[in-house]
């Protein structure tokens, strides 16, 4: 696999003197990656994806993206990388839809008729093409972050990176954006890397997850490694997935369960239990 | 706030005069501006407006509200017709009708056609960073207009806005504008980095380009009808 980005003991002073480091383990994205970055709030997250935007310089550390520092070839590194931020009213600068998704791509000189057919596909994947003639403030939440994300992945960038992008909708557009990421990381192979706090979605939307703890990558494993650790996730302020902190319960009643991270998983070891051999 | 209102005014609208292209409703209001300033009687400038209010009425917009906005230019008008105007009471109607008129066809124009159409139309004339200028101007007015609204009603809930304390008032409302100002330096910063990242290197694309459809008609031929019947009173 591919390395895309390798962060390495930063730190990073901001004007008001607030320190942030991010030491510990090396933070890597591989191609095809879906990774989830989960800390509490105030641990780096958002200070860690500004540096892999190249947005900020660290004061020390190494940030590399593309086997490149993403400050210095800012322009370079932004024609590869997709970014969704937490606000997306703010990211929506065109005044329609398809303004909006076209917007890189006519800023990059790709020729009107090539980008129409980009546009096309990329709304036709996200199933947002009904709204390509809205004014963006006229719609939902869920719409403008599928519009948000459409205008980041019309490029086809090999990485995308989401700040926290389920924060303030409800659980079908959840359920929505979800889909919506699989389904472009399948197709187009992009990594994804995710902050988020939503962590029932982690199992079903990461291969891989870390855990940033007062600017330290505590850990870092595939989400039934991460997420069954409790001691990390509880030093670190974060809550265990239900199903998690459920069959850990049924463990110490002295029941012979696993720890299981997805409901299918759950199911299954719930059946066993019962004795349900589903013949009826 | 009215702003907000007479967008979505315009956005939601579906009338026939909605459909129509804004170059051609844009022609209309020129039209009518004509009218307003060749009409010679207060017969001809009052049919003018009977036609415009009827528009008002057939495109589904709200008269009463429309009609509060044509106030203002009615009332300065008025101080002008009753200063300027000595003894000759038909001038000083004319004066109060023709910003009337010219007002309403002004409302009744933006009140059925979204800024986004118009500025796509005004970019093929003005430079490009002029019209991107106002299309961001356009989205973070909306923002900040939704930002200003969460801190007044905050304000007046937690007892900062008394109908008697007129200072307390006016001292906690510049500090909340004085907040707005720092929210919008803020914002107006995350903007230049998204635009940096998604690569703007000068154009925000408006695609919206006016095509001519046969809604284009309606508003053409009432704008002619209205100047040729204006000149012939």
């Amino acid at each position: 696999m591919r390395e895309l980005a390798r962060v390495r003991c930063l730190r990073h002073v901001y004007p008001d003197r607030t320190e942030v480091c991010l030491c510990g383990l090396d933070f890597v994205v591989q191609e095809k990656d879906r990774l989830v970055v989960l800390g509490p709030n105030g641990s780096g997250k958002t200070t860690l994806l500004a540096h892999l935007m190249g947005l900020l310089e660290p004061v020390e550390g190494e940030v590399e993206v593309f086997g490149t520092n993403p400050c210095k070839d800012f322009d370079l590194v932004r024609r590869r990388l997709g970014v969704v931020f937490q606000n997306v009213d703010e990211q929506i600068i065109g005044p329609t839809v398809w303004d909006d998704v076209a917007f890189s791509l006519l800023n990059n000189g790709i020729p009107v008729d090539e980008a129409c057919l980009m546009v096309e596909e990329i709304l036709e994947d996200l199933g947002i093409s009904h709204l390509r003639n809205k004014i963006p403030h006229y719609l939902s939440g869920g719409e403008k972050r599928k519009v948000a994300l459409a205008g980041a992945m019309v490029m086809k960038p090999e990485l995308l990176i989401l700040d926290e992008p389920f924060t303030g909708l409800d659980p079908k557009s959840k359920g929505e954006i979800l889909e919506a990421l699989l389904k472009l990381n399948e197709k187009y192979g992009t990594a994804l890397v995710v902050t988020t706090h939503e962590i029932d979605l982690v199992p079903v939307l990461a291969n891989k997850v870390y855990v940033l703890d007062r600017g330290n990558l505590v850990l870092c494993g595939t989400p039934g490694e991460v997420l069954t650790n409790l001691e990390v996730l509880q030093k670190a302020c974060l809550e265990p997935p239900i199903l998690v902190e459920l069959f850990r319960r049924l463990a110490d009643r002295g029941l012979a369960v696993g720890t299981p991270i997805t409901m299918e998983e759950a199911e299954e070891q719930l059946l066993l239990l019962v004795g349900y051999s589903g013949q009826g | 706030m009215d702003l907000a209102y007479l967008d979505h005014l315009a956005v939601q609208g579906e009338s026939p005069l909605h459909k129509a292209s804004a170059p051609a409703k844009l022609a209309f209001l020129a039209l009518c501006l004509a009218g307003v300033i060749m009409a010679r009687s207060v017969l001809a400038a009052g049919l003018e407006i009977a036609v415009l209010l009827a528009v008002i009425w057939w495109a589904r917009l709200p008269l009463g509200r429309l009609f509060h906005y044509t106030l203002y230019p009615v009332f300065f008008s008025s101080v002008f017709a009753l200063a300027g105007v000595e003894g000759f009471w038909p001038s000083g109607v004319m004066v109060i009708l023709k910003a009337f008129g010219a007002a309403l066809a002004v409302i009744l124009v933006i009140c059925s056609t979204s800024y986004v159409e118009v500025f796509a139309f005004l970019g093929r004339f003005l430079p490009t960073i002029v019209v991107d200028g106002l299309l961001v101007t356009y989205r973070s007015f909306f923002q900040l207009l939704s930002k200003m609204g969460n801190l007044f009603r905050t304000i007046r809930l937690r007892g900062g806005y008394s109908p008697l304390a007129l200072f307390r008032n006016i001292r906690n409302y510049g500090a909340a504008l004085g907040l707005i100002f720092i929210h919008s330096w803020e914002m107006a910063e995350r903007m230049y980095k998204i635009m940096a990242l998604r690569g703007y290197q000068g154009g925000i694309p408006s695609g919206n380009k006016a095509k001519f459809s046969p809604y284009d008609l309606l508003p053409l031929g009432l704008g002619t009808a209205i100047l040729v019947m204006v000149v012939s009173i």
